[in-house]
């Protein structure tokens, strides 16, 4: 087992997580490009979410969901992508996760469907590739609107 | 930086596999064909720039945000999809 601090709810705690839990990102991920190794930290009582931390920064850290779960039959091109540094595995292995956005209200939750996290379990790493697939967008809504909400649009638009 | 000068079908290359063809040029536009291996990504900077804050974003809201909250929205999940 492996000790990783994070201030996920604010305060600092450790957190115990299994060694296949940390994955090294090579080339970090855009924007946090000096933290190569986070912990996968998947509970239960939190499906189906996840949170990855990196293990030298407890400040930070991002919310992941599998894409699958708001985009059915999420299936991106992935063209021209290195996979190199995942290492050797067939398609078949990788996961897929995005990073979420998510607002004070957390119905209004994005996540960034355009650069997805790939992830080689085995291998214990990951990197977040930026899609040259236009189907899919940086701010993707990850809940539908209530049916209330719904129509109340479709009456805003109709008046 | 290193500037060029070069005509539509004129071509760099930069080291010895990497080649930027100049296609042509459409008002203000230009069109650039590349040729690169596949280990080299190839991205266009605003798009790399847009992941980068978006990521930061997260990270600052990931914090704050209980993910129990989150749970809690679950029922919200398109119907479609796998659960």
């Amino acid at each position: 087992m492996v000790l990783v601090q994070t201030t996920r709810f604010g305060a600092l705690e450790d957190v115990e997580v299994v060694e296949e839990a940390i994955i090294t990102f090579p080339e970090g991920i855009p924007g946090f490009e000096q933290y190569t190794e986070y912990a996968l930290i998947e509970e239960a009582r939190f499906w189906p979410y996840a949170w990855l931390q990196p293990t030298d920064e407890p400040g930070v850290g991002f919310v992941l969901m599998d894409p699958h779960l708001f985009i059915p039959g999420y299936a991106p091109d992935l063209g021209c992508q290195d996979l190199t540094t995942l290492g050797l595995a067939d398609d078949g292995a990788l996961e897929m996760r995005c990073i979420l956005v998510v607002p004070s209200d957390p119905k209004g939750a994005t996540a960034n469907a355009k650069a997805p996290l790939l992830i080689n379990r085995p291998a214990r790493r990951g990197k977040q590739v930026i899609l040259m697939d236009e189907r899919y967008a940086l701010r993707h809504p990850v809940f539908e609107p209530a049916p209330d909400e719904t129509l109340a649009v479709t009456a805003s638009c109709s008046s | 930086m290193l500037v060029l000068s070069r005509r539509a079908g004129e071509a760099i290359l930069i080291g010895g596999e990497i080649e930027v063809v100049i296609l042509g040029t459409d008002g203000g536009q230009v069109r650039v064909g590349i040729r690169a291996p596949r280990e080299i990504t190839v991205l266009r900077k605003e798009l790399l720039q847009q992941v980068q804050a978006e990521n930061r974003l997260a990270a600052s809201t990931g914090s704050s945000a209980g993910m129990d909250s989150l749970v809690k929205q679950s029922d919200l999940l398109p119907r479609t999809a796998v659960k």
